[in-house]
């Protein structure tokens, strides 16, 4: 037989040297010192001498003048060094993209040259000759026009760290970082904040004014305010999230620094329990990264000494701006920082559900910037609950929260890119009465999920909002007995999302057990099993997957109420039920639960 | 001799505290800069923010020892009570706001 000339296996495309997410964590640390040094040096520039005052003399022996000057050498320095660094790790995840492309279309090929010479060898004559050489021709091209995409792969790689050494090679001494100072190009953020600050509200064109700024201008910005630039709506995700990741570590230097002189403040010490939780959960899940390789985990808002000091935060998992379908989850009674953690737990295993459902990029978003209160706001017999959350309080605290959660949903639309993003949101227990005041105010979202519901600011779904809502109640979960519906409730917090009259879709969790220890884990299970998977659906808009059960008061919709379940479950007296029913949440919360 | 600087309490504490906010503003980022994530990092690029870090590490540690040594003099010049003489009470001006450049020092005249 004639010979057919079969193309050798492409070898594969070789790594990144340096990857997206270890240029995300140097451009975070150069951000914490750059932060740190424009700080002092904006307080120093405050005090020091103006150009025109004063003799040269004393103000040469001013000492907050000369430090102002030596740290602004150092300001302009860091700041080149976070633009550079913010630069090379956005065409690193290019390059990473590309290289994912490039071993795909190598293994489609490699399999076809494996396929080929296995029909070779099974020829026994030339009667298919023409073909096989055919393809044998066919297949040199693509390999050989792969060996020149990883040839031209390996010299952009070369080339993009090369870029990188000498932008950093340009301000690597203290001459140099004196030179970048008196550059007359540089940013000037006191008018940027200034226009960034007008904007504050109108996150469309907030988002549209960020985009035409220059990358360094964005960089100065970020690193001269890293607090309004990662919590004002419209600012691009990733931009939020690189202030906040770097003003994390800058809180956690400086009050770390306080903290070993014993100087720490009781507000201070406060900042800093916020700030390590959140470090700690983002540690946690660090080894996770996106399609670009850059971390999956976004830091999308944090105000540590806000909400009474239980401090504020926000945290996705994938980017909002670019994700087909993003979900924003509000957690309810007794959240602070501190429980971030364990939270972000429930909010990735609902993204991996969703992300599951193959039906496009995906967004999770743990929200949890709100005073949510922290006491027992239902405990008739509770004083201090009392005195703290009386019902006009509590409903309060749940409008606030939701304002809070609107602004946030606004800077979500505000700064998404590409077509509008179906959004979800999911509010779990008092947080589901927060999302009920955001979306009686026009919260601008596709559908919204209500978890453990203790009652929502209106009698219907179609009073509520024009989003599709979606409900999952357990019939054993002691809080979602709380709202008015077909056989009463408490109602402090509004109707019952669960009942009939309502209209939401009920949608299948199960019941939970009937035993006093499982209540707990009743009202905090949502984010598993059935209930998670149809959550999941609803975030992925898989409308038609959703199983459902009937609504409460429906044929097949009967139920306990409170005081019946408390009694069912623990074997009490029917009045006892009724004062357990207040104290249950705050017993139960107490013990780690989170309403 | 005996030398007065005449500046409210206040200032003088609130310069105090501000310095020593400051220089640990700048020890923790000097040691950020110090121990700069190179992690995941090609040897060429880590050698390069190595050796962009070593510098400004120095230049700001230097900076917050500065800021530390202000706050320090305020605590040695509250233990003094009384200034000892001019040269004390300009540096001790010094080391103020701006605005208070112009407070009097003065010999104080004893009956």
């Amino acid at each position: 037989m004639t010979l057919v000339h079969v193309p050798v296996h492409v070898p594969p495309c070789p790594p990144l040297d340096s990857t997206p997410a270890g240029a995300q964590d140097l451009a975070t640390d150069l951000r914490a010192a750059a932060i740190a040094v424009k700080n002092v040096q904006g307080w120093a520039a405050s005090i020091a001498a103006p150009a025109w005052a004063g003799d040269s003399a004393q103000a040469h022996d001013h000492a907050a003048t000369r430090v102002a000057v030596r740290l602004d050498a150092g300001e302009a320095a860091l700041d080149r060094a976070v633009t550079a660094a913010d630069r090379f790790g956005e065409r690193l995840a290019r390059l990473f993209v590309r290289r994912g492309r490039i071993n795909a279309d190598r293994a489609e090929v490699n399999d076809r040259i494996d396929v080929l010479v296995a029909d070779v060898a099974a020829a026994t004559d030339d009667s298919r000759l023409a073909e096989l050489q055919g393809r044998a021709d066919l297949l040199h091209r693509r390999a050989s026009a792969l060996r020149d995409r990883i040839e031209a792969w390996k010299a952009a790689r070369t080339r993009v760290e090369a870029d990188f050494v000498a932008a950093l090679q340009r301000v690597d001494s203290l001459a140099e970082g004196a030179a970048a100072a008196a550059r007359p190009a540089r940013p000037d953020t006191v008018d940027l904040a200034r226009q960034l600050r007008r904007l504050r509200g109108d996150p469309v064109a907030l988002a549209a004014w960020w985009r035409g700024l220059r990358r360094a201008e964005q960089e100065a910005l970020t690193t001269e305010h890293p607090g309004l630039v990662g919590n004002t709506g419209g600012v691009p995700m990733a931009d939020r999230d690189e202030a906040n990741r770097g003003e994390l570590a800058r809180d956690l230097d400086y009050y770390g620094e306080r903290d070993d002189d014993a100087q720490l403040t009781g507000r201070e010490e406060r900042i800093l329990d916020n700030a390590r939780s959140v470090d700690d959960a983002l540690d946690e899940h660090a080894g996770l990264t996106d399609d670009s390789g850059a971390h999956l985990t976004t830091l999308l808002a944090a105000t540590p000494d806000l909400h009474s000091g239980d401090g504020g935060v926000a945290v996705g998992f994938g980017d909002p701006d670019t994700a087909d379908h993003v979900s924003v989850n509000v957690p309810g009674l007794t959240t602070d920082t501190s429980s971030v953690g364990a939270n972000l737990d429930k909010t990735l295993a609902l993204h991996e559900a969703a992300v599951n459902e193959e039906r496009g990029s995906v967004a999770t978003v743990y929200w949890a910037d709100y005073d949510a209160p922290s006491g027992n706001p239902l405990d008739p017999l509770d004083p201090l609950g009392q005195a703290d959350f009386d019902s006009v309080a509590l409903s309060g605290k749940a409008e606030d929260g939701g304002e809070r959660l609107s602004d946030f949903v606004d800077g979500v639309r505000g700064s998404d890119q590409g077509p509008p993003a179906h959004l979800t949101a999911i509010g779990h227990s008092y947080g589901s009465t927060a999302v009920g005041h955001a979306l009686a105010d026009g919260l601008p979202v596709d559908d919204a999920v209500l978890l453990g519901s203790p009652g929502v600011p209106a009698g219907t779904a179609g009073e509520l909002t024009d989003a599709e809502v979606w409900v999952g109640s357990k019939d054993h979960d002691p809080v979602s007995l709380l709202g008015n519906g077909d056989r009463g409730g408490l109602g402090a917090l509004g109707h019952d999302p669960a009942d009939i009259a309502f209209g939401g879709t009920r949608f299948e969790t199960g019941d939970g057990e009937l035993r006093a220890e499982e209540l707990l884990h009743n009202h905090t299970s949502y984010f598993t099993g059935t209930s998670l998977a149809n959550v999941a659906h609803v975030v992925a808009a898989a409308d038609d997957e959703v199983t459902e059960q009937p609504p409460r008061g429906a044929p097949g919709g009967g139920h306990l109420t409170l005081p019946e379940l408390l009694v069912a479950a623990g074997g009490a007296t029917a009045a006892e039920g009724l004062a357990d029913a207040a104290t249950w949440a705050w017993e139960h919360s107490k013990l780690g639960g989170r309403l | 001799m005996t030398i007065t600087l005449d500046v409210p309490y206040a200032v003088l504490k609130a310069a105090r505290d501000r310095w020593d906010a400051s220089a640990d503003e700048l020890d923790g980022a000097w040691r950020r800069l110090a121990k700069i994530s190179t992690v995941d990092l090609s040897d060429a690029v880590a050698a390069a923010v190595t050796a962009f870090a070593d510098p400004w590490v120095d230049e700001v540690k230097a900076v917050a020892r500065c800021a530390q040594g202000y706050a320090d003099e305020f605590v040695f010049f509250r233990r003094l009570l009384v200034l000892v003489d001019q040269a004390q009470a300009e540096r001790l001006r010094a080391l103020l706001p701006w605005a208070q450049r112009d407070a009097v020092v003065d010999e104080v005249s004893w009956p």
